[in-house]
Formats: structure tokens, C-alpha cells, sequence
């Protein structure tokens, strides 16, 4: 099997894999209880917390609450903004990001994601700016350098970044808030989108900023996320990111198998093949482009038969003239928002996985081509 | 032709049933293996909707299911969804007496919204089957008229053209008392005719065909041909709800699932473009007839219409015809669209057929598919190009679903497939 949907999510490392049953088996308490058990396994917590705080330089200045994955996150941290009068946002963005602005904030706005760091309130009032750092289907990254100018031209924004797409995939981002901690409010990740578990995430926070909880229980999490928290999960994501912060030393690599890819994309396609956001920053670990004249979800199953995997949008190839409006946000011409492919990689995929990826959407295209006769 | 039954508020009130047959009057000798067939089917219904215990009697043209407790209201819709029956009569049971007999007339109009039924007139019919009852059919009629008319002011009496015709049976033990009947599709008790192959695409046409024909009391099979890769798992869906939705209407429904992907691939290869959608039709027959002789079904049921679309001229259809070995009814041949429409609705699959589709017919399909085939070009082309290898392996891979009379639909697994670890 080739599996190229990592953005989607990802199997478990081989270290979080063996954490999670070891976790599951033995480290079975309650880490709030009194006795030594729950003491030990609360201690274990607290390390994986200060992994991830130090990965971002955000231990001194910032606060992090577990969650149960990004969507949650953002949740909390935006439904908490309730001192800001004005909330931005990119429509293009996932929906976990912009349903709770658009839910929170009467006054809301849509920008493009150009311009998502440089709009703000004329009036100097208080305006959330919520934003995926990595866009899970465009890859498109933002410029952090871009938070500086945001700041200074309005120094009551209050910026939250979901991270899920870019953490441990993007170097500029380790250590960041050692230095800028005044440029981001706060920031969401995501567990099962970098080699760990599913049904864990967390939220990073500024140390005064009020939360606010929804729900009321044992006051675990500074009582903003009360129950008991999930010592195996968030173990074994320790684990996860112990590797990764590896692997992200060496993600030199991954922007040459990033590259490569689409060299063979380009010279398997020639002028047939699209790629809507080549000129932008991107991540490494995520390409979409364009096919035209081929529905691209009879290309994926095509591909699914012989045991490749990736992805497309929603829509399917049926009759129905459907504009995708994520797609559209994004500045895809409404005439290809059937044809777009999304391939996402781990540091695990070989570049022969991608020789052998572009191969068979070679053979299977050109094969639908002539059937259909589009030529 | 089916009612809007949510105006007769039937849920828990009904202790007995009459079930009239339709055509049965016209069977002589063989008549005594259809109203076997029905009581069956009857049977099967009480089975799945009825958990108490009943008593299923037989006189001359009807049924009558009585139970110590009552029925509901989904069992008397399942009921009125059988082929083979003319209509439906939930009755009251009451002692026969005329007081009680008032009485029970009385209730049954009250509980009846007679304002959303537009119901105005009605008339007493008695039928005094127990000749013993002191009091003549004319009399008894004229009295519970009368005091019918005092208590619900708002209805006339019209003998001959009424809105409502209240029916009371006198029998020897208890009187029968019913207010309305619940017209049935008619037709021949399933299962009663032969046994059919119906091609089911997710379009309206031919679920309406396959239903026809379950009406004709034929044991209606069903077969679609899946298009995967070009088509994806959401068509499956759609066809197995089109195969629910039909499934109430027999007892125990087959639905075989056959993979046209790759011989569709290969045929769009090979022919010229405009014979495409011809071809995969004959191709389609082929393997269908196949199943058939497997499965002995002794015709094929298509939801062909005439010139609806540009496939199916009566040139196109003589072809296939020719070629089919077998037999190859067309149910909707002579409807417009809108009389199938129409009948798509009542049987509730309209809504779920125009739910939009992956078609692959139309992707490969070109603009001006072949009206008139030549004759030459496709007896060449299929002596010159053999599909046995595609026909074979789409039969060996079919799957198998089971409707269940209430329409559950469930996967068959051969035994073949499941290996010991």
C-alpha cells in the first residue's frame, strides 16, 4: 500500500505504537488520584506538557491545557474571545476555524489569505485573527515574519494559529515564542496528524488570557477542561514527538522529496497538470494540483485499486455543477473544483513510493484520457 | 391508487381485518394455489409486524385476520402493500346487537377526521349472514342511519353515490362494523406468476417496471450492474434504498450486484464511440441472462421507455431483443413520463431516484449515439471481439443482498469466501 493522505491523518510511529499499549496496560490510574500510582503517572503528564511547551520556546510565557484534538481547541480558545469586537478570518480555512467565529462573532470577516496578517480594525478595537499557519488543502504557509507588521499596525489583535498542519513539519516554528511571544495569543495541535494517537490534541495559551470552560466536572486543566485525562494518549504522543523533533532536523530532506515530486509530476504531465499555488510558501508535506478534463475522484479510485491512496474534496463527478466555495476562497477557477488532487506526505514516504505514485496516475490518466475522449 | 392512509388514525384500534382479493375471481381450478400464495404472504406480514396471536380465516372472496390485540398501524400499510388484494377493510368486532352495533358505528366516525377525508355523504350496507338475526338487513341499515345522523350532524345520507359506505357484517358469534377501505395495488399474489430478472439502474423507470411486474404476481429478482471505479460507493447506496423501498412488496427479495467496470472499460476501447451505449446494454443483457438461467428467471424486466432517450429507439431495442436469449418484458413502454412519475411517487422511490449520481453511461456516452444500428458493424464487431473473460468474471464476482419484507436489506456471504484462520 501507498499512503499519501497524511494531512488527513497518519499511522502511529513505531515509538508511540509501543508507549500506547505499554501505557495502556500499566499505566492504567487515575493521574489525579492520591496515591503514588496517580502521582507518578501526573509527573509523566507534566513531562509531555513541558516537551511541547520547550518545543515552542513558550515554556516561561504560556500555558497548555490537553484537548481532545485541534477542533476542540479552537473552539475553546475562540468562543473564549468574547472581549473582541471584530474577528478575521480565511474562508478557505477549516471549518473548525472559521463555524465557531462565524458562531461567536456577530461582526465577522472573510479575507483572502493574502491578506489575512495585514487587515484589521480601522477603529484600533480589539479583533481576533484566527488562521490555520499550514492550510490543510493547499498547503499554503503563512509567513510568520508576517505577525510583526500585523502587531504593530494593530496592537489589540489577538492572533491564534492552528498549528495541527505545521507542527514538527515546519522549522521556523520550534522555538518561535521564545523570541516573539508577543505575537501569538495562542495556537492548537493536533496528535494523530504527526505520527501519534487519535483523540488527543492541546491548546497553547498566554499565560493571562481567561478561558473560558463550557463544561463543569474535576477541575482537571485549570478547570477549563475538566475530566480525566488520557495518560496513554498523551504518552504515547510524547513519544511521537520525541521522534519527530528528530525527523524535523533533517526536513531538508523532505523538501527535496517534496521537490522531486513535483519535477515528475511536471515531466509525467507536461502542460496537462496545474499546480494552483506553486509560487506561494508551502509545506512540504502537502500538494494539491490540478488534472483537468478527468474527474478526480474516478482517478483516486482507480488508484485505490491498486492500492494507492490519496485524496480530493467532497464533491463528486456526478452531473450536479457544484462550486466548491472552500475551493473558490482559495482562488481555484470554479471550472476545475472537480479535478483537484491532494497528496500528503509523512517523513516516512520514500521517494520510490513517489515514482511509483506518479507512474500509476500517469498510466491511469492518460488511459481515461483516450477512453473519454478528451484528448 | 394508494391512499394517504395518515387521515385514518388506524394505530391500535383494529382487532379484525378483512382482506378482499382482487383478480382471483377469474382463476377456476387453480384458484385454491393463489389464495395459498396470499395467505402466505399474509402470514409472513403478520410475522413481522404482528407478535401476538391471530387467527387467519378463509371464506369465499376474502380473508379475515382477527387478534386478541390490536393492530398497528405500520402492520396495516404493510398489509395494503400486498399483491393480490383488492383492499383492506379494518373493522370493529362487536356483539350483534343493534345497541352495540350503534355504538360501534358512532366511535368508528368520530375517530375519523372527516373533514380532511372531504367526507360529506355516507350510507349503511348490512349484510346479515346470520340468518338467524331477528331483525331484516333494510331495517337494521335504516336504523343505524337514523341514529347516525342525529349524532353527526354534519353528514347526509346519499344511497347511491356516497362518500362513505359504512358496512355492518352480522355473523353468527359477532357483527363486523367498518367505516373504510383501504384500497390494495391489486394485481396477483407474489410469487404466483414466475420468476423475472429485473435491471435496476438508479434512475425512475425501472424501479416503477420492477413493481409493475411484482403487482403481476411475479417473483421479482434484481440486478444492477455497478460501474466502479468509474462510479463510486454512493451509487451502491442509492440502489440498495431503491431495493428497500421495493422489497415491502414481496415476501424475500434478491438483489445481485455485478462489477461492469472493467468490461465497460474494455468495450469503450474497442467499438466506435457512438455503438458504446448500445453495446454495453447487449453486454448488460448478456450477463443478465446468464443470472437468470442461473437464478430461473424466464424474462428480463428493463425500465426501457420509448424514445425518452436516444438509446432506446425501436431500433436499438429490436437489436437487443434479437440477441437476448431471453425473453425481455418492458413494463413502462407504454407510459408517458409523467404516469411514471406518478406511479414512482406512491411506491416511494421518486424521492430516492432523482437524488443526482455518478453515471457512468454518460461519461462514456458521446453526442449522437447510434438511432439505427448497422447491422454488418455489429455482428463483425462481436464475432472479431470477445467479452467472455469480462462476462465471466463479473458473474463469478457478483454480490448477493436479501430484502427482507420490511425491507431490511442484508449482505449474503458465500460460505466459499470465508476461510478458517
Amino acid at each position: 500500500m501507498i499512503y499519501l493522505d497524511h494531512a488527513a491523518s497518519s499511522p502511529l510511529v513505531p515509538e508511540a505504537l509501543k508507549m500506547l499499549s505499554e501505557a495502556n496496560e500499566c499505566f492504567f490510574a487515575n493521574p489525579s488520584a492520591k496515591h503514588s500510582l496517580g502521582h507518578n503517572l501526573a509527573n509523566k503528564i507534566e513531562e509531555v506538557r513541558k516537551i511541547i511547551l520547550e518545543h515552542f520556546g513558550a515554556d516561561l510565557k504560556f500555558d497548555l491545557i490537553f484537548t481532545s484534538g485541534a477542533t476542540e481547541s479552537n473552539n475553546i480558545f475562540i468562543q473564549s474571545c468574547t472581549d473582541c469586537s471584530t474577528a478575521y478570518f480565511f474562508s478557505g480555512d477549516h471549518p473548525s476555524l472559521y463555524l465557531p467565529v462565524i458562531h461567536t462573532f456577530k461582526e465577522h470577516h472573510k479575507i483572502s489569505l493574502k491578506n489575512i496578517l495585514s487587515e484589521g480594525p480601522s477603529d484600533n478595537q480589539k479583533s481576533l485573527h484566527a488562521v490555520s499557519l499550514v492550510n490543510g488543502q493547499s498547503g499554503e504557509c503563512l509567513n510568520l515574519d508576517e505577525l510583526k507588521k500585523l502587531k504593530s499596525q494593530f496592537p489589540q489583535a489577538v492572533v491564534f494559529l492552528d498549528c495541527s498542519q505545521a507542527f514538527t513539519k515546519v522549522f521556523e516554528l520550534q522555538g518561535f515564542l521564545r523570541r516573539h511571544f508577543q505575537l501569538i495569543d495562542g495556537l492548537s495541535l493536533s496528535a494523530h496528524k504527526m505520527g501519534g494517537p487519535k483523540g488527543i490534541g492541546a491548546l497553547i495559551f498566554k499565560k493571562n488570557f481567561k478561558l473560558q470552560s463550557i463544561y463543569l466536572g474535576g477541575g482537571q486543566e485549570k478547570g477549563i477542561r475538566p475530566g480525566t485525562l488520557s495518560a496513554p494518549l498523551i504518552l504515547s504522543w510524547g513519544e511521537a514527538i520525541k521522534k519527530r523533533e528528530k525527523d524535523l532536523l533533517n526536513v531538508g530532506a523532505m523538501k527535496v522529496r517534496y521537490l522531486k515530486l513535483i519535477e515528475m509530476l511536471k515531466l509525467s504531465f507536461g502542460d496537462k497538470i496545474i499546480f494552483p499555488f506553486e509560487n506561494k510558501l508551502n509545506s512540504f508535506f502537502i500538494l494539491s494540483f490540478i488534472l483537468p478534463s478527468i474527474p478526480a475522484d474516478i482517478l483516486i479510485r482507480h488508484l485505490e485499486e491498486k492500492g494507492i491512496y490519496l485524496s480530493t474534496s467532497s464533491a463528486c463527478s456526478s452531473k450536479i455543477e457544484g462550486k466548491n466555495p472552500v475551493f473558490a476562497a482559495m482562488g481555484i477557477d470554479d471550472l476545475y473544483h472537480k479535478n483537484i488532487l491532494r497528496v500528503s506526505l509523512s517523513y516516512e514516504t520514500t521517494l520510490a513510493e513517489l515514482q511509483i505514485f506518479t507512474e500509476e496516475l500517469r498510466t491511469v490518466y492518460f488511459n481515461l484520457l483516450e477512453l473519454f475522449g478528451k484528448k | 391508487m394508494m391512499t394517504d392512509l395518515n387521515s385514518f388514525k388506524l394505530d391500535s384500534c383494529y382487532y379484525s381485518i378483512l382482506v378482499n382479493v382482487d383478480e382471483l375471481w377469474l382463476k377456476g381450478k387453480n384458484r385454491p394455489f393463489y389464495y395459498q400464495a396470499l395467505r402466505q404472504h399474509i402470514i409472513t406480514l403478520v410475522k413481522n409486524y404482528h407478535w401476538h396471536s391471530y387467527k387467519l380465516t378463509h371464506e369465499v372472496q376474502r380473508f379475515v385476520i382477527s387478534s386478541e390485540e390490536s393492530f398497528s398501524e405500520e402492520f396495516i400499510q404493510a398489509l395494503a402493500k400486498i399483491p393480490g388484494i383488492k383492499n383492506i377493510v379494518p373493522s370493529k368486532k362487536v356483539k350483534s346487537d343493534l345497541d352495540s352495533i350503534t355504538h360501534a358505528c358512532i366511535d368508528e366516525l368520530k375517530r375519523l377526521n372527516l373533514s380532511a377525508l372531504n367526507i360529506k355523504t355516507f350510507k349503511v350496507e348490512t349484510f346479515r349472514i346470520d340468518k338467524k338475526f331477528p331483525v331484516p338487513s333494510m331495517s337494521v341499515s335504516r336504523e343505524i342511519g337514523g341514529a347516525i345522523l342525529q349524532s353527526c350532524t354534519a353528514l347526509k345520507v346519499d344511497i347511491h353515490n356516497p362518500d362513505l359506505q359504512i358496512e355492518i357484517r352480522i355473523m353468527p358469534k359477532n357483527s363486523h362494523v367498518s367505516a373504510f377501505k383501504i384500497p390494495g395495488i391489486g394485481g396477483l399474489p407474489t410469487a404466483t406468476t414466475g420468476k423475472v430478472l429485473s435491471l435496476l439502474s438508479g434512475g425512475i423507470d425501472s424501479p416503477v417496471s420492477s413493481f409493475m411486474m411484482m403487482k403481476r404476481g411475479c417473483d421479482v429478482n434484481l440486478c444492477f450492474f455497478y460501474a466502479y471505479p468509474f462510479v463510486g460507493e454512493a451509487v451502491k447506496e442509492k440502489i440498495l434504498k431503491l431495493a428497500s423501498k421495493l422489497g415491502v412488496f414481496q415476501r424475500c427479495t434478491n438483489l445481485y450486484v455485478v462489477n461492469f467496470g472493467p468490461a465497460q472499460e474494455k468495450l469503450a476501447k474497442t467499438c466506435l464511440p457512438e455503438y458504446r451505449t448500445l453495446f454495453f446494454r447487449k453486454l448488460m443483457i448478456e450477463i443478465a441472462s446468464n443470472l437468470a438461467a442461473e437464478i430461473g428467471a424466464s424474462a428480463l424486466i428493463t425500465g426501457d421507455s420509448l424514445g425518452q432517450v436516444s438509446s432506446q429507439t425501436l431500433y436499438n431495442m429490436a437489436y437487443l431483443d434479437e440477441k437476448s436469449p431471453t425473453m425481455i418484458l418492458r413494463p413502462v413502454s407504454g407510459l408517458n413520463k409523467s404516469e411514471i412519475i406518478e406511479i414512482a411517487k406512491e411506491i416511494g422511490t421518486y424521492e430516492t431516484s432523482i437524488l443526482p449520481q455518478d453515471d457512468a453511461c454518460s461519461l462514456f456516452a458521446v453526442k449522437h449515439p447510434i438511432l439505427v444500428p448497422n447491422r454488418d458493424y455489429c455482428e463483425r464487431f462481436m464475432a472479431e471481439n470477445s467479452f467472455q473473460e469480462e462476462i465471466e468474471k463479473a458473474q463469478r464476482g457478483k454480490t448477493h443482498f436479501v430484502i427482507t419484507a420490511r425491507g431490511e436489506v442484508k449482505e449474503i456471504i458465500p460460505i466459499t469466501t470465508i476461510r478458517p484462520s
